[in-house]
């Protein structure tokens, strides 16, 4: 097999394209979840918004941002940004507010703060869904990296697509192999730190039957 | 951030004709209701009959649309509403205890949040955890998960204890467990109470409960207060047939141990207290005038009664100091059953009530079958 000299680079500029929309995806979801927990206002627009961006197909979500932003690089970040937002953004506002109506009532009984709640109650309620959603968002992300090479991302896509372009198979191979690696590895990964944050509700050595 | 303590102790909480609507349909309407310093008040009445609303405005959960809670007289909304709750026990029916918290965690979490320090958080959920019958060792480590109904209640009341609150509010902190659990809870929660020594207000909608615990009872129906007084209030001066049907007349014979001498004794006139120098013969005249077939004698060293039928047999001469028998004296506070075992013990069918060492009235065998059938 033949593997292209840009391979290496080319898997480098996918996995920066891929973590860095994610990473911001993450910053801008938690606090715009935070705010839709405290106005309802703000929950409907946010639910709304986030799902009318997962109604747009993911090709046209790459298109639409040449006409605005031109394309390369910073234009792709924003594309698959905007992709990996729902899913995060859902799971982070349906964690944090389907906490038993019991935990808050007993939590504001006892003089916890609005901050204290979501921060001591909410949070740690909300990790598991949270982290589902970062984990589908990551891998969302990795595919829509390969769909942006189209507006001049670099990375793995264009590898891919240019093996498309003359049926060069080792070059599809060469482009869709690690693309399916880092997906294994996103998911391995976000697997783990969803254990490893996720607090627990049982004392690991004792086994009680729950009543 | 350490929040201010509010009161050391509570003297009066006065729930000043409070009201709270939602929508056209009112949750508590004109309610007014003062719970002395250092009692255990239970708010009765069936669900939707505003008992929970009153409650958690105490502590601000709910703010009234009208009227005022006051607590040794100063408007709760003067309180920041965090500060008071943490000068206030919280315990509900759901209890709430936090899942991905331990026993300790979940107990020393107001503590932490208040920041003290470690060790005296440490020491303080020992403590309590002692006071509710669960030992330390065993329980600071485990999770909710792994504790039964009765004892996450027993964390849950601890919890509410963290930070020695004067008042304690309760939220049918009973109602989920199964009834032998129950009673066996409110025993115990009776003796943590005197231990406590705090101002309790507790809602419940189970009658033995409120009478098991309550020094006095308020009765809920339809968002209003309906009558508030001791157990032996209500079992005997019912302000409504609504009252009478939560207390059950057949109660009042469970209810024994709540009546006291003073519910059933027949009070004393004037006329059947007689002096021990009198004259036995003048005082048969006396009774036989006035109908009485038994009579209160103050004697010289304790007091007696006299029966007609002795003084027919008296000698002449003889004073009612002579023929006086001697009867069992009964505080009006008294319980009522120990009394009158001591009278069937004493082959008696009646005693006497003395207050402040003066003879008041006779309680008798019959006077509780008289009551209850009246």
């Amino acid at each position: 097999m033949n593997i292209p000299p840009n391979l290496l680079d080319a898997t480098v500029q996918h996995l920066v394209l891929t973590y860095s929309a994610l990473a911001i995806a993450i910053a801008i979801a938690l606090p715009l979840s935070l705010a839709a927990l405290y106005s309802r206002r703000a929950a409907m627009a946010v639910m709304t918004g986030a799902n009318l961006l997962q109604a747009i197909p993911s090709f046209a979500v790459v298109a639409i941002v040449v006409p605005f932003l031109g394309i390369g690089f910073v234009p792709a970040v924003i594309a698959i940004m905007i992709r990996a937002l729902l899913p995060i953004i859902k799971n982070a506002y349906l964690g944090l507010r389907d906490v038993d109506a019991s935990l808050i009532d007993s939590a504001k009984g006892i003089g916890l703060t609005e901050w204290q709640i979501t921060r001591h109650i909410r949070l740690p309620h909300a990790y598991p869904p949270l982290f589902a959603g970062m984990k589908f968002a990551a891998i969302l992300a990795n595919s829509i990296a390969i769909l942006t090479a189209i507006i001049g991302s670099g990375g793995l896509g264009s590898i891919i697509f240019q093996g498309l372009s003359n049926l060069n198979t080792d070059k599809i191979l060469a482009g869709s192999l690690p693309t399916i690696g880092i997906a294994l590895f996103i998911d391995a990964s976000f697997s783990l730190l969803e254990r490893a944050v996720t607090p627990r509700t049982a004392s690991p050595e004792r086994n009680i039957k729950k009543r | 951030m350490r929040s201010e303590r509010l009161f050391d102790r509570i003297t009066s909480i006065d729930i000043d004709h409070v009201t709270k609507r939602y929508g056209e349909v009112y949750a508590v309407r004109d309610v007014s209701l003062s719970v002395r310093g250092g009692e255990l008040l239970s708010l009765i009445g069936p669900s939707g009959s505003g008992k929970t609303t009153t409650l958690r405005m105490v502590n601000r959960l709910i703010e009234p649309d009208a009227g005022a809670v006051r607590i040794n007289g100063e408007d709760v909304r003067a309180h920041d509403p965090v500060a008071l709750r943490r000068n206030t026990g919280y315990v509900i029916q759901q209890i709430g205890l936090f899942p991905h918290m331990t026993v300790a965690g979940n107990i020393g979490l107001v503590p932490r949040l208040e920041g003290m320090d470690p060790g005296s958080i440490g020491a303080r959920v020992r403590a309590l955890l002692s006071l509710v019958d669960l030992p330390p060792e065993h329980f600071m480590g485990r999770y909710p998960s792994e504790l039964s109904g009765g004892q996450q209640q027993r964390v849950g009341l601890a919890r509410a204890l963290a930070m020695d609150p004067p008042l304690l509010l309760m939220d049918e902190p009973f109602g989920a467990l199964d009834p032998l659990l129950r009673v066996q809870l409110q025993q115990e929660f009776s003796t943590i109470k005197e231990e406590l020594g705090k101002t309790i207000i507790f809602v419940t909608h189970d009658i033995e409960e409120s009478f098991a615990l309550g020094d006095r009872i308020g009765i809920m129906r339809d968002a209003s207060l309906v009558q508030v007084g001791t157990p032996q209030d209500l079992l005997f001066s019912p302000a409504s047939s609504f009252v009478e049907d939560i207390v059950g007349g057949s109660r009042k014979l469970r209810h024994l141990e709540h009546v006291t001498v003073r519910d059933v004794m027949v009070p004393l006139g004037a006329g059947a207290m007689l002096d021990g120098d009198m004259g036995a013969s003048d005082a048969l005249a006396h009774m036989e005038r006035l109908d009485l077939d038994t009579a209160a004698v103050s004697g010289r060293s304790s007091p007696g009664m006299v029966r007609l039928i002795d003084l027919y047999r008296a000698p002449t001469d003889a004073t009612l100091e002579d023929v006086l028998r001697d009867v069992p004296v009964f505080s009006p506070s008294d319980a009522l059953a120990p009394a009158l075992r001591t009278l069937r013990d004493a082959g008696l069918a009646a005693g006497l009530v003395m207050e402040h060492d003066i003879v008041t009235g006779v309680v008798c065998m019959d006077c509780m079958v008289l009551e209850l059938l009246s």
